[in-house]
């Protein structure tokens, strides 16, 4: 199975075999080579786009809720902390 | 066993240099080495967040410790979370922001940006609280 870091890592080869493939399908014939590279790139830039967007959703947000999850949980280490330390004061005064 | 804070400092110190870097990277190289500079610098962004993780808890047992009343350490650890919030808001920012530059070139001076607001955000609350916790 092909994952997504290799795509994105042969991004520009993606870009050279649609090219190709104009070349050997006789695209050429009906269209100029740049018009043939423009479409070769934005299927490349839509692919590409949608693996960030994969990364974004399932990697970048995660990483972050990982900060506010243990952000939280160490505030309310500290805060039952604090209500031990003066409650067992209370209790000895 | 390294302290949490030099372990927050060198995180932060590897995290502003990978995303400073990265969009250079970005705007010398193909594709290929763009994705690879972002992933890069979301493992930085991470680093930094892990050593600044193990600060917090560390801080935050301090404050409990030095607090001499109930109602002094609610406010002490009240005022150093309103402080923390803007180092978490530069977090989300770069995390956004490197996620954007994986698709779209033009956000790559926000990249920068907002490492420099987690610079920022960080020396704030480390001028704050002192170099350590």
């Amino acid at each position: 199975m092909i994952t997504k870091d290799q795509v994105l890592d042969h991004a520009d080869t993606v870009v050279d075999a649609l090219n190709i493939l104009g070349e050997v399908t006789g695209l050429k014939a009906k269209h100029s080579v740049e018009t043939i590279a423009h479409v070769a790139k934005a299927v490349a830039s839509t692919l590409r786009a949608s693996l960030a967007g994969a990364i974004t959703k399932e990697e970048v947000a995660q990483r972050n809720q990982i900060l506010l999850d243990k952000l939280a949980d160490a505030d309310a280490k500290a805060d039952d902390a604090l209500n031990k330390k003066f409650a067992v004061e209370d209790d000895a005064g | 066993m390294r302290h949490p804070d030099r372990r927050w400092r060198t995180g932060a110190a590897i995290a502003i240099m990978m995303i400073a870097f990265a969009p250079y990277l970005l705007l010398a190289c193909g594709p290929s080495s763009r994705g690879k500079a972002l992933r890069a610098s979301l493992v930085g962004v991470d680093a930094s967040r892990d050593g600044f993780l193990a600060y917090d808890q560390e801080a935050q047992a301090k404050i409990v410790a030095d607090a001499t009343s109930l109602e002094e350490g609610r406010a002490a650890l009240d005022t150093y979370r309103a402080e923390r919030q803007k180092v978490v808001a530069a977090f989300e920012v770069a995390y956004r922001m490197i996620a954007l530059a994986l698709v779209d070139k033009a956000d790559l001076p926000a990249v920068v940006e907002a490492a420099a607001s987690l610079q920022d955000a960080i020396d704030s609350l480390r001028q704050l609280h002192g170099g350590t916790p």
